[in-house]
């Protein structure tokens, strides 16, 4: 009997373990540093108090409402468009050559550079529609960002909708539209909402563009309308990581803190809803 | 449960009325011999119509089963049995047919005495009980009745066997025989004898029907054992 | 007897290469057709023309004329919902929503615009008995469909056809996915709802054919053989290329 060569079955195992681990591990030191550098300063005072000079006194308030209200104008743009953009290309359009290219461009754009957005958003935005450096002028240029990642997931939930249910559907009689709202739609609708969230949760941490259009690093202010400037998290961090003083790079930890948490809520959100879903497929 | 089913208890019931016609032809061409029953002859051979016509509704039933629902097991044995049992009852009728041909031609009654001897009757006797059994064993789906006519049958081989003899010693102690009738009846006891093979022969596509098993062309001995 | 579909020179082409040819023939009322023949011979293009199914099949393209219950179908204004609640489908593999056993059957009512309560639980009723499905589920209708068995949810599915009582009721191979006993129980559904319906059904299995259909037509490479009540079919049929495929000795 011929002995073979077990060795690469025996090696891969343990050496892709290393390699998953690799990853978490390497998360895994920069979250503890992260903790043991700004755990302590987070406290009441440091979520409700405005920015100031004076490190010890400054706080995030609005920088996370910032981030509220980026998160929210962002979604109510782009969720309806990226979410009818992407029923129209999968359900309505036809194959031809124009919307083949429509097709690729909108897969490319959700590779571009993020702060590319923000210049085209401090164009067009900005100065084109007058909007200044407003959060209703960051929340278009985030939408524009985070359109293609909704369209694509938009889009690949409904092609996982079996295609014998829509062909029962339609046998029995029903137009597109019913077809839609009555099977498409409830049937990917956890998917399409994953896809909102994960890229919502992407928005909230981009800091590129918003520079761009003109978010300010210091807004003393909680924005009232979205007429308003203001500014983000992730503008907050950046600019106190930017100051000399020790006691600023403790802030920006702490910060760092805060919108992980958020990030990871919003993700672990997406993922609960995601796996509801799967089970919803099955009824 | 099912068309098959159906069809097959639809292709039973046919074959009971088959059966009971041909029954009734052998007792009435036994009646109709016996008193020489012009009227009852062609009454007999009026009905061999309507037998030609069953048999070949069979034969197209049988087909169509066979053709539209592919049986098998027991229900494929059943209907290849009817299938057969259906040409051998025909072939009964036939022979009653040739007997009530025979009446209505007029050659003549046959001579009482001589067919006593040759014991002619008692071979329609045999042969009445031998189709009653029989009915009853097609009916019940029974293979135990089946072969019960097979000592029967030995019966009729017998006197057949003995008949030339019989009928040679008979018409030896005459001074005139009557050589014709001698034969005539001859012819009789042939038929009957044939009447009673058809018999045996649907006792053994019952028993094929039923118990799976071909007792056909097996040593005769063997079986009334 | 009016034929209930009539077909006259029925050309069917996919992207310009013809899968059906010159196809004439119609459908008896309250009778089953099947239609046989082997793969890729166009009897699942012939049966999707009667209710449009083929519109959803990117260059396909169909000339000559077909009349379904009075409708000309290459008559482009014709309204193909309508047409579809009165042609009915069942597909090969069960395909029921999931949702509910109930809103199942409910969904062709509520598409046509039913909305009385008391009207759509009598007609969900009585589709699920016609259908021979009652007995299983009448005391658990919002249960989850998925959770039957693939022949109660096939039966299911044709509880669902009738429901919105067609005329036609068109089948797929409706059987090919399912075991031998739900198949037995799914053929003697098909014959019950002759009385109402009429069927026409495309099937690879010939003894079903055989076994169930009064009408047989035989399709070979986009033709249309023969056609003839199922008996003559089967018993003596006239073309070679019919005998050489009932008695499998095709290829």
């Amino acid at each position: 009997m011929i002995k073979r060569n077990k060795f690469k079955e025996k090696i891969f195992p343990p050496l892709a373990l290393f390699c998953t681990f690799l990853g978490v591990i390497l998360l895994l030191i920069f979250l503890v540093n992260i903790l043991i550098d700004g755990l302590s300063r987070i406290d009441a005072d440091f979520i409700t108090s405005l920015p100031s000079r004076k490190a010890e006194k400054a706080g995030i308030l609005t920088a996370w409402t910032g981030s509220l209200w980026i998160m929210i104008m962002t979604a109510l743009i782009s969720i309806p468009i990226g979410v009818c953009a992407g029923i129209y290309m999968e359900e309505y359009s036809k194959k031809s050559k124009i919307n083949t290219l429509i097709e690729i461009n909108i897969a490319n754009l959700a590779g571009v550079p993020s702060i590319i957005y923000g210049l085209l958003g401090l164009e067009v935005f900005g100065r084109l529609l007058g909007l200044g450096n407003t959060i209703l002028a960051g929340s278009f240029t985030l939408s524009l960002l985070i359109l293609p990642i909704i369209i694509v997931a938009t889009r690949e939930s409904i092609k996982a909708v079996p295609k014998s249910i829509k062909d029962a559907s339609y046998a029995l009689g029903a137009t597109k539209w019913e077809t839609i709202t009555n099977h498409v739609l409830p049937y990917s609708v956890g998917g399409i909402l994953t896809g909102v969230i994960l890229s919502i949760s992407r928005a909230i941490g981009e800091t590129a563009p918003l520079i761009a259009i003109g978010a300010l690093a210091y807004v003393p202010f909680i924005a009232q309308s979205p007429f308003d400037e203001f500014t983000v998290l992730p503008i907050q961090i950046f600019n106190w990581t930017t100051r000399p003083q020790h006691a600023f790079l403790v802030n920006a930890a702490a910060a760092i803190i805060v919108l992980l948490l958020i990030t990871f809520v919003l993700n672990g959100i997406a993922v609960y809803l995601r796996n509801k879903w799967k089970m919803n497929l099955r009824y | 449960m099912g068309q098959l089913q159906d069809q097959i208890k639809d292709l039973k019931k046919i074959m009971i009325h088959y059966f009971l016609l041909v029954n009734g032809q052998l007792s009435d061409s036994k009646k109709a011999l016996l008193k020489n029953d012009k009227e009852l002859a062609k009454k007999i051979i009026k009905t061999e119509l309507e037998i030609n016509s069953i048999e070949l509704q069979v034969d197209e039933k049988c087909e169509n089963i066979l053709t539209l629902f592919n049986p098998v097991a027991k229900d494929l044995r059943r209907v290849l049995a009817i299938y057969r049992i259906s040409h051998e009852l025909e072939r009964i009728a036939d022979i009653t047919d040739s007997i009530a041909d025979y009446i209505v031609e007029d050659s003549g009654p046959f001579s009482e005495s001589l067919m006593k001897e040759a014991q002619t009757v008692k071979m329609f006797t045999v042969l009445e009980n031998m189709q009653e059994d029989i009915f009853t064993a097609f009916e019940n789906d029974s293979a135990h009745d089946a072969m019960d006519i097979l000592a029967e049958d030995v019966i009729l081989n017998d006197i057949n066997n003995r008949a030339v003899d019989t009928i040679a010693e008979y018409l030896n102690k005459k001074k005139h025989p009557n050589i014709k009738a001698g034969f005539r009846l001859l012819g009789l006891i042939k038929k009957l004898e044939r009447a009673g093979d058809h018999i045996k022969n649907i006792a053994e596509e019952i028993v094929f029907s039923v118990n799976a098993d071909v007792i056909k062309h097996q040593n005769k001995h063997k079986l009334s054992s | 007897m009016k034929p209930v579909i009539e077909v006259s020179n029925l050309f069917v082409y996919y992207n310009n290469k013809p899968a059906l040819k010159d196809i004439t023939m119609s459908i008896r009322p309250n009778a089953i057709t099947a239609l046989i023949g082997p793969s890729g011979c166009g009897k699942s293009t012939f049966l999707r023309v009667f209710n449009r199914m083929n519109d959803f099949i990117s260059g396909c393209r169909m000339e000559g004329k077909v009349i379904v219950d009075g409708s000309n179908l290459s008559n482009n204004d014709i309204d193909v919902e309508t047409l579809r609640k009165n042609v009915g489908m069942v597909f090969q593999k069960p395909n029921p929503f999931p949702k509910s056993i109930f809103d199942n059957v409910a969904y062709g009512l509520k598409v046509q615009g039913f909305t009385d309560k008391k009207f759509i639980e009598e007609r969900v009723e009585t589709s699920l008995r016609q259908a021979y499905l009652w007995n299983e589920v009448g005391d658990n209708l919002n249960g989850s469909a998925l959770s039957l068995s693939g022949g109660q949810q096939q039966r299911l599915c044709i509880a669902r056809t009738i429901a919105v009582q067609p005329k036609i009721i068109l089948m797929d191979e409706p059987t090919s996915a399912l075991d031998p006993i739900a198949t037995a129980k799914i053929e003697e559904l098909i014959i019950s709802l002759k009385e109402q319906y009429s069927i026409v059904i495309v099937t690879h299995n010939m003894q079903q054919a055989s076994r169930i259909s009064d009408y047989t037509s035989f399709f070979y490479m986009g033709d249309l053989i023969e056609f003839n009540t199922t008996e003559n079919i089967f018993k003596n049929p006239q073309e070679k290329s019919t005998e050489n495929y009932i008695t499998g000795r095709f290829g």
